[in-house]
């Protein structure tokens, strides 16, 4: 890596730990899951290279929050699995925070409009 | 008796070894570290275990065969290395003092903006990974003595690059 790549490769990291908790969110929208199907389904989200040691503890950070409720319930065999769902809450808060998202994203891209 | 759906279902036993217990008691350690409480940490570490059961459960489907110690290695060594939770257990940067100087030599801890979180990889998508993925108490502890950054795996000192 060169010199004038280390400066960007950290922003872009800082960039995207800010975003990892709106992903979990947006990620139980659909509906109720477990740790390793919420990380299933953020490997949609390809660029983000969200893994295990990043969303476990925002997981537990939202559950001490009051923004997801934990159930514990039986997989297929094995030991009960630990499914998460957003709260009423929590529901609000992803709302706040989509739209957040949604106000900064079209800010920033005024500047590169032609692009 | 089981029917057939049941057996169709049934997870291979899983090899209790040292490594993946090991690995569990790194994690746990590390958040410790990072200043998370018990209960927290004991949800992380719920989820980690289920993640590694399952993981090995695909493994031996795939295969057909029983899952073998040589699987868990392969499986611990996929996943993010303990101490990278260490940062992600510490508070937001809104609740902690950002560090923000140019060097983090002599330094206990690390905050805040120029220090990336281990799990939020480079880009590269090729995080590295500690030999055998599972990372000791010692390790751990002498890179809190050290006062040298054990955490980063993008940061831009030489200096603090992670020491083994």
């Amino acid at each position: 890596m060169s010199t004038a790549e280390q400066p960007v490769r950290s922003w872009a990291a800082q960039m995207r730990k800010g975003l990892i908790e709106l992903c979990v969110m947006a990620a139980l929208r659909d509906g109720e899951a477990y740790g390793y199907q919420i990380l299933q389904r953020l490997s949609r989200a390809k660029a983000l290279t969200i893994s295990e040691s990043a969303v476990y503890p925002i997981l537990a950070r939202l559950a001490a929050e009051g923004m997801v409720k934990v159930r514990v319930g039986p997989s297929p065999s094995g030991p009960p699995r630990r499914y998460y769902k957003l709260t009423r809450a929590g529901e609000t808060r992803l709302a706040e925070m989509a739209g957040q998202w949604r106000q900064t994203r079209k800010a920033v891209d005024l500047f590169f409009d032609g692009e | 008796m089981e029917n057939e759906h049941e057996r169709s279902h049934k997870r291979p036993a899983i090899p209790d070894t040292r490594k993946s217990r090991a690995f569990i008691d790194a994690v746990d350690y590390a958040l410790a570290s990072g200043g998370m409480g018990a209960d927290e940490r004991q949800n992380i570490v719920a989820d980690l275990r289920e993640q590694i059961e399952e993981m090995l459960s695909d493994r031996a489907r795939h295969s057909g065969k029983p899952v073998a110690i040589e699987d868990v290695e392969s499986v611990l060594a996929e996943l993010d290395p303990p101490e990278s939770y260490t940062e992600a257990a510490r508070p937001s940067e809104a609740e902690t003092p950002v560090h923000s100087g140019s060097s983090c030599e002599g330094r206990q801890r690390h905050h805040g903006a120029g220090h990336s979180i281990a799990a939020v990889r480079d880009g590269s998508g090729q995080a590295p990974r500690r030999p055998g993925g599972a990372a000791s108490d010692a390790f751990l502890k002498s890179l809190r003595s050290s006062g040298i950054c054990g955490n980063d795996r993008t940061h831009p000192h030489r200096r603090c690059a992670r020491q083994e």
